[in-house]
C-alpha cells in the first residue's frame, strides 16, 4: 500500500477535527435532540470492552441516548467557545487507510476552551478542556445499517472536565 | 372583571378563611407538582410561624418584658351582684376574665392549628375608680376585648382597649428603646402568624392599611414607621425559616391586595424575600402604569399566577397582558385568565430549574497499576530528568504536540500577574491560531530526538506531589481501542489507555531555585504497548495555560449525594429527574418521605413527569 504523504494526514486529521468540534458544540448548544448521532453505537469490543466510553466531569455517562438526555433535561442552556485546538491520528498504520478509503481509524484530539452556562451558579466564565476520540463511522463506510445516512465520524472516548 | 377573573381562575383569595379556593382550584400544570408534601409543610409552618421559639407562647414571666402589653379598661363590673363582695367582686372578675378569655384564646389557636390551651392570667392589674385596669399580652388582651359586652354576675361589662397615648408613659433610656424593639419584633411575628393560612400556604399582606391591631399599635399613623414596617416584617419572615427551600415551600401565594401602592417602593423586599412565589396578587392597587411594576420585572421567576386588576394602568394601557407575560416565562394565569398554555409554562420552569450532573471524582479505569506508575514515574521524570524520561517512555513513532492557551479562564488572584509565553508559544500548535498545514506539520513532532530537543528547550518545572498534594490533580484514565501494535501484526490495533490529567507547575529558575510562573496545564496521553519499558507514549499532547486553580474539580460531595437519591427515586418511581429532584427538594432529600409523597401526588402529575 502507497505511503500517505504526510501533509495530506495534516490536512486530513484536521479537518476531521474541525467540522467534528464546530458542529458537535452547536449540537450542545442548539439542538440537543441531535447529540446521540455523534456516537458510536453501544457496542461490545473483542476485548471484552464497551464503547463508547463517556466520561463528564467524572460522570460516566453509559451511552449516547444518556448523554443527550443528561444535555436535554438537567443542563442549562451551554456557549461555547473553542480557544484551543489540536488533533493528530492514533494509528497510522489504519491512518493510511483511513485517508484513502476512510476505513476503520482513529482520530484523538483535544481542546481547551471557555464554558459559560447561563444558569449556573460557578461564575459566568468556565474553562473545561474536552477529550474526544474519533472513529469512522462504519455503517456509513459499508452503506449497511442504521447508520449508513449518519456522521462520517463518531465519538468512540470522550473526557470533558472544568478545569477553571 | 376583578372578582369575576378570580372566581374564574381561582389563584389567590383574598381575605382570609375564604376556604380552599387559590391554587387547588387552578388546573395543576405541568412541571408544577409543587403540593407533593403539603401535610409537612403545613406543620412546618405553623412550628415555626405560629408556635415555639419564634413566638413564645409559654407561661407569662413575671420579670422581664418580653412581649408587647396591652393595658385593658373594664367597667360596669360594679353593677354586678360580685361588687357586694369583700374585695369589690375584683377577683371574681379576674377568674371570669381569665377563664372565658382562655377559652376565646384557645379556640382562636386551634383555628390555626395550635393545640393544647394556654391559661390567661392576669398578673397585673389596678384600680381606677369604677375602673379595672389590666395589663396583659397582646394576643391575651384580644381575646380578652372579645368578652366586651358579656354578662358578669348579671351585669354587662364594657372592656376597652386604652390607646397608646393614655398609657402610662415608658420611662426613657437604653433599656426601653431594647425593650421596644423586642416588643416590636414580637407584633411583627404575631402579626405574620395571623395573617399566614397554612392550608392556602397564602401570606396575606392585602389592605395593611386597614388591619385593626396595626392601627391600634399607630404603624401608620407617622411616615417612619409606615415605611419600616414592610421591611422588618420581611426580615422577619426570613428569620423563620432555616432553609430557603423551607421558605420556598412554605409560602406559596402573597397577597398584596388593597394597598393603595403607588409603587413598589415600600414593598420591594418581597422579591429578595419570597424570590420563588407562585402567586402574587397586586389587585386593586394604584399602580398608575407598567413603569411603576418594571422593580419586579426580573423578579419572581416562578410565578404561576399574577393578578394586577382594579389598577389605574389598566386604562392606561390596555394591553399590558402581553408585556406582563413575557415578563414571566413560567406564567400561565393573569387576572383569572390563562395566558400560557400548561405545557409552554411547564418547558420554560424547567429550563429554571435545571442543574448540570455534579462534579464528581476522577474515573480511573486502570489494569495492573500500568497508569498509575506511568504517571508517577512521567511527572517525577519530566521534573528531574527529561532525557532519560523520553528513553524510558517515547520511541520513534511517538508524536508530540503542545498547544497554548493564553485566553483560558485564570484564577482570580493571578489577575495581576503578567503572563510570558514566548518560550512556547513558537512551538504552539493550537489549530485556533495555526492555520497553515505546514506550520501545523511543523510543530508536530515525531520520534525521541525531536521530542527531546523540545523538552529541552522548556523551562525547568516543578510538579506538586502526587501523593501529598492530590487535590492539586484530577487524573483520568479509560480503555482505548485502536492503538498501534507495535509488532505490526494488527492493522486494526491493540489496547491501551487514554489518560487525561489536569493540574499545575512551577516554572523554576535553574540557578536560584525560585519559581518564575504558576500555569496550569492539561495533558493528554494515549499509552500502548512497547518502548524500553513494555509501555510507550503513543500520542501525548499537552496544553499550557495561566493558572487556573484546582476549584473547578473539586467533587461535590452533597450535590453527588443528592443525584443519588434523584438516581434512586426516579429507579423507584419511574418520575423523570426533574420531578425526582423536585419532589426531593419539596421532602427535605428524604428518600422515604419522598417515595410517600410522590404515591400521594401521583394521579395529578402529568405524562411528561415520568421516563
Amino acid at each position: 500500500m502507497a505511503e500517505v504523504r504526510a501533509d495530506i494526514l495534516t490536512k486530513v486529521s484536521a479537518e476531521v477535527a474541525e467540522t467534528f468540534v464546530d458542529a458537535y458544540y452547536t449540537a450542545l448548544q442548539g439542538s440537543r435532540n441531535t447529540i446521540s448521532s455523534y456516537y458510536t453505537p453501544r457496542k461490545t469490543l473483542s476485548d471484552g470492552k464497551v464503547v463508547p466510553v463517556i466520561v463528564w466531569n467524572g460522570n460516566h455517562i453509559p451511552d449516547a441516548a444518556a448523554m443527550q438526555k443528561m444535555f436535554e433535561e438537567t443542563m442549562p442552556y451551554t456557549y461555547y467557545d473553542v480557544q484551543s485546538l489540536d488533533c493528530d491520528f492514533v494509528n497510522t498504520g489504519l491512518a493510511v487507510q483511513a485517508a484513502t478509503e476512510a476505513n476503520a481509524d482513529v482520530v484523538s484530539k483535544k481542546e481547551l476552551d471557555q464554558h459559560s452556562p447561563v444558569v449556573v451558579m460557578r461564575g459566568p466564565d468556565e474553562g473545561f478542556s474536552e477529550t474526544f476520540v474519533l472513529v469512522p463511522n462504519e455503517e456509513k463506510v459499508t452503506g449497511k445499517g442504521k447508520g449508513k445516512e449518519g456522521r462520517a465520524w463518531l465519538i468512540q472516548n470522550q473526557n470533558f472536565r472544568y478545569v477553571v | 372583571m376583578d372578582s369575576a377573573a378570580k372566581a374564574r381562575g381561582g389563584g389567590i383569595s383574598k381575605g382570609r378563611g375564604r376556604g380552599a379556593a387559590g391554587r387547588d382550584e387552578t388546573p395543576t400544570g405541568p412541571g408544577r407538582a409543587r403540593d407533593l408534601n403539603s401535610e409537612v409543610f403545613k406543620r412546618e409552618i405553623l412550628r415555626h410561624v405560629a408556635t415555639g421559639e419564634a413566638v413564645p407562647r409559654g407561661p407569662r414571666a413575671t420579670t422581664g418584658q418580653i412581649k408587647h402589653m396591652r393595658d385593658l379598661k373594664v367597667t360596669g363590673h360594679k353593677k354586678s351582684k360580685a361588687a357586694t363582695n369583700e374585695d369589690g367582686g375584683i377577683q371574681s372578675l379576674l377568674t371570669f376574665l381569665e377563664k372565658k378569655g382562655t377559652i376565646n384564646l384557645d379556640k382562636r389557636n386551634n383555628a390555626r392549628g395550635i393545640k393544647g390551651s394556654h391559661l390567661i392570667r392576669i398578673i397585673k392589674y389596678q384600680e381606677e375608680g369604677d375602673a379595672l385596669i389590666i395589663t396583659l399580652p397582646s394576643d391575651e388582651a384580644l381575646s380578652i376585648l372579645r368578652l366586651d359586652g358579656w354578662v358578669f354576675a348579671g351585669a354587662n361589662i364594657k372592656i376597652e382597649q386604652l390607646s397608646e397615648t393614655t398609657r402610662s408613659p415608658t420611662p426613657p433610656g437604653q433599656a426601653s428603646r431594647a425593650e421596644n424593639a423586642t416588643e416590636v419584633k414580637h407584633l411583627l411575628q404575631n402579626f405574620l402568624s395571623r395573617r399566614y393560612n397554612a392550608e392556602m400556604k397564602l401570606l396575606d399582606l392585602s389592605a395593611l392599611g386597614s388591619d385593626a391591631e396595626l392601627n391600634t399599635l399607630g404603624i401608620f399613623n407617622s411616615a417612619s414607621t409606615q415605611s419600616k414596617f414592610f421591611p422588618a416584617l420581611m426580615k422577619i419572615c426570613d428569620g423563620l425559616f432555616k432553609t430557603a427551600q423551607e421558605k420556598k415551600d412554605t409560602v406559596h401565594s402573597v397577597t398584596l391586595a388593597n394597598n393603595e401602592l403607588s409603587s413598589l417602593a415600600a414593598v420591594a423586599s418581597l422579591a429578595p424575600t419570597f424570590p420563588d412565589l407562585i402567586n402574587l396578587d397586586l389587585s386593586n392597587n394604584k399602580f398608575p402604569n407598567l413603569a411603576s411594576l418594571h422593580g419586579w420585572k426580573h423578579k419572581f421567576r416562578h410565578l404561576d399566577h399574577l393578578i394586577l386588576s382594579g389598577n389605574p394602568f389598566e386604562q392606561e394601557s390596555p394591553d399590558y397582558h402581553t408585556q406582563i407575560t413575557n415578563w414571566y416565562p413560567t406564567l400561565r394565569i393573569l387576572n383569572g385568565v390563562q395566558v400560557r398554555s400548561n405545557e409552554e409554562a411547564a418547558r420554560t420552569s424547567k429550563q429554571i430549574t435545571k442543574s448540570p450532573p455534579p462534579v464528581a471524582a476522577p474515573l480511573f479505569h486502570d489494569e495492573a497499576q500500568i497508569a498509575e506508575t506511568f504517571i508517577t514515574n512521567f511527572f517525577a521524570g519530566f521534573d528531574s530528568d527529561r532525557n532519560a524520561l523520553v528513553n524510558m517512555y517515547y520511541d520513534a513513532d511517538t508524536t508530540f504536540s503542545l498547544s497554548v492557551n493564553s485566553r483560558a479562564p485564570r484564577d482570580p488572584s493571578q489577575d495581576h500577574i503578567k503572563q510570558e509565553w514566548d518560550v512556547y508559544i513558537k512551538r504552539s500548535r493550537n489549530l485556533k491560531h495555526i492555520a497553515q498545514t505546514p506550520a501545523r506539520m511543523a510543530r508536530k513532532l515525531q520520534g525521541q530526538d525531536a521530542i527531546r530537543e523540545v523538552y529541552n528547550t522548556l523551562p525547568a518545572t516543578r510538579h506538586p506531589s502526587l501523593t501529598s498534594d492530590p487535590q492539586k490533580w484530577v487524573i483520568e484514565c479509560m480503555h482505548q481501542a485502536g492503538v498501534p501494535d507495535p509488532a505490526g501484526q494488527l492493522p486494526y490495533g491493540v489496547g491501551g489507555f487514554l489518560i487525561t490529567i489536569h493540574g499545575e507547575y512551577e516554572e523554576i529558575n535553574i540557578s536560584t531555585g525560585q519559581p518564575k510562573h504558576h500555569r496550569s496545564f492539561d495533558r493528554t496521553f494515549i499509552l500502548g504497548p512497547g518502548g524500553a519499558t513494555g509501555v510507550r507514549i503513543v500520542r501525548e499532547m499537552w496544553t499550557v495555560r495561566p493558572y487556573g486553580g484546582d476549584q473547578a474539580w473539586k467533587v461535590d460531595g452533597q450535590a453527588l449525594e443528592q443525584e443519588q437519591l434523584v438516581a434512586q427515586l426516579s429507579a423507584a418511581t419511574r418520575m423523570n429527574a426533574a420531578y425526582s429532584r423536585q419532589c426531593l427538594e419539596e421532602s427535605g432529600w428524604d428518600l422515604q418521605r419522598a417515595v410517600v409523597a410522590f404515591e400521594g401526588a401521583r394521579a395529578s402529575l402529568p405524562a411528561d413527569a415520568f421516563v
